[in-house]
């Protein structure tokens, strides 16, 4: 890809930032608490589990399996082609993580389809440059 | 806390609906679209109004309550003239009726006009892409750097694990479309008149693939006017036979929400709760049902919706809706006057606004014989709200 994908910027909540500093370094990593254990996606303030504020960005394995998809055909954002599929991963950890599928076309999906993370340059549509995650089909 | 079954049991036949009033959709319809409304979201409120308080044969003075839903309240009420008991917003009909239970049951009202309007179509409201509305769900936006936006985009994906677990095929999923267009044919007030058969289903485009353009309910303006008092008082009324509000239900699934979890899950918990709670409430349950309406946004919830409300197993609402037939004619007619998808996006409103009719044997050539019972039911990704409606015996 010569030209760097322009992207709409992610949301910038007070705990968003840290999940796509990782990203730029080529990592997935969640919120997970730093008490009782538990992920949570999106980030936030208190885990829903115990409501402690206390967590850790726990890198995940970055696979997981197919848990259902969609493919948009109408086109919604100027600087995202269609058809543009979406899949939801529900990852090793157990978070479902939706991303579009990279590298293959979407009449591959099946439930339970093994994926892996991968990484991609991108600039945000504020002008920043980064990366953002996307879903492909595991090696 | 456990559920209280005698208490809830108050909540059965507390009140009557004793008028309906709508705006016409149908003409308001073009010149909404041309940028040119006929009127704004408080004057659509309005005239619905009007034509309840004449449907009920009350006069303005006759209401003390008034309850507004997504129309705001302070407006509402200036340009209504006339200063209520009793007032309060609110949302989708359920709740709009618990509220107006409360109020009626302990005097701070009698007679409570819920009024429901909405100018979306005018107001170029959106529900994907960059000027996606946030509301109170996170998802809604968050997933906007993967284009993952608009709420059909997010059934699309629950219909998709659907059709993968149990089979349903894009045929069966357009029978839902074309049967509630075939009931809007029969609705002067719908706004979709045209002719749609399988095959028609079957050539419109893909939106959010596997829901195509006739899968997704319009956007219009207008508005919906309910009058509800209680049912002593509406059975001295005799302008027309009572409709009485017999089970409500509610049940919830917040965990992971923005993950989508529970639509993943087809939101059988919450759904099972609220159809457990509105059977317990009602007194009867699926096989006592006549007409059932739910809030059709996106057509392909109605599947996994008659699964968990009981009216068959889990993965054969396809054969059910099949053999049944929902259209005109057949056996479980689903939203008789067209839905959200073919008359009107009242956002459920519509459909009491049917419901009444039907139950009043007014519903003209689409009428259900011998109407007795209808369910409503409607479901958020996380809270999914269940009622059922019955005419007095006579």
């Amino acid at each position: 890809m010569s030209e760097t994908q322009v992207r709409p910027d992610p949301v910038m909540g007070l705990y968003d930032a840290p999940l796509w500093e990782y990203v730029k370094q080529k990592e997935l990593r969640l919120q997970r608490c730093a008490d009782c254990g538990e992920f949570r996606y999106p980030p936030g303030s208190h885990c829903p589990n115990c409501l402690s504020e206390n967590f850790e960005w726990a890198r995940l394995s970055g696979r997981g399996r197919v848990y259902a998809w969609c493919v948009f055909h109408r086109q919604y954002f100027p600087e995202i082609a269609v058809p543009n599929p979406i899949v939801m991963v529900q990852t090793e950890e157990g978070p479902i993580v939706a991303a579009n599928l990279v590298g293959s076309d979407p009449s591959v999906l099946r439930l339970d389809l093994p994926m892996e993370v991968t990484f991609e340059p991108v600039r945000w549509a504020n002008g920043k440059e980064g990366m953002i995650f996307q879903w492909r089909l595991a090696k | 806390m456990a559920n209280d079954p005698q208490r809830l049991k108050a909540l059965s036949n507390a009140i009557a609906v004793v008028g309906v009033g709508e705006t016409d959709y149908a003409s308001d319809y073009p010149a909404s679209r041309a940028g040119k409304p006929t009127t704004d979201h408080i004057g659509f409120g309005i005239r619905a109004f009007k034509a309840a308080l004449n449907d009920a044969g009350l006069r303005r003075e006759d209401i003390d309550g008034v309850i507004a839903c997504s129309v705001p309240l302070g407006r509402l009420v200036e340009l209504l003239g006339i200063e209520p008991r009793f007032s309060a917003s609110s949302f989708d009909p359920a709740t709009a009726y618990m509220v107006a239970i409360d109020a009626i049951r302990n005097g701070l009202a009698e007679s409570i006009a819920l009024i429901k309007s909405l100018n979306y179509r005018t107001a170029g409201t959106q529900f994907g892409g960059p000027q996606a509305m946030g509301a109170d769900n996170l998802y809604y936006v968050y997933y906007r750097p993967w284009g993952f936006t608009s709420q059909g985009a997010f059934d699309s994906v629950v219909v998709q694990r659907y059709i993968e677990l149990y089979g349903l095929t894009h045929r069966q999923l357009g029978m839902v479309a074309v049967a509630e267009r075939a009931w809007a044919r029969m609705n002067p007030l719908a706004i979709m008149q045209r002719p749609m058969t399988l095959d028609d289903y079957l050539r419109y485009p893909f939106v959010a693939e596997p829901l195509r353009v006739p899968d997704y309910c319009l956007i219009n303006d207008g508005g919906t006017c309910l009058i509800v008092t209680s049912v002593e008082r509406a059975r001295t009324m005799a302008r027309h036979p009572t409709v009485t509000v017999k089970g409500l239900g509610w049940g919830e699934e917040n965990a992971a929400i923005n993950q989508l979890r529970p639509k993943l899950h087809f939101s059988r918990i919450q759904m099972r709760q609220a159809g457990e709670q509105c059977y317990e409430v009602a007194g009867i349950g699926p096989k006592d049902i006549d007409g059932f309406y739910y809030y059709d946004n996106f057509t392909g919830e109605l599947f996994y919706i008659l699964e968990n409300y009981g009216y068959c197993r889990e993965g054969e609402a396809a054969n059910f809706i099949e053999t049944m037939g929902i259209g005109p004619g057949g056996k479980f007619p689903v939203n008789t006057s067209g839905g959200m998808i073919s008359e009107s996006y009242m956002q459920g409103w519509n459909a009491q606004a049917e419901m009444v009719r039907q139950l009043r044997g007014d519903a003209g050539p689409r009428q259900i014989p011998n109407c007795r019972h209808t369910h409503y039911i409607s479901n958020t990704v996380a809270r999914a709200t269940s009622m059922i409606l019955e005419r007095d015996s006579d």
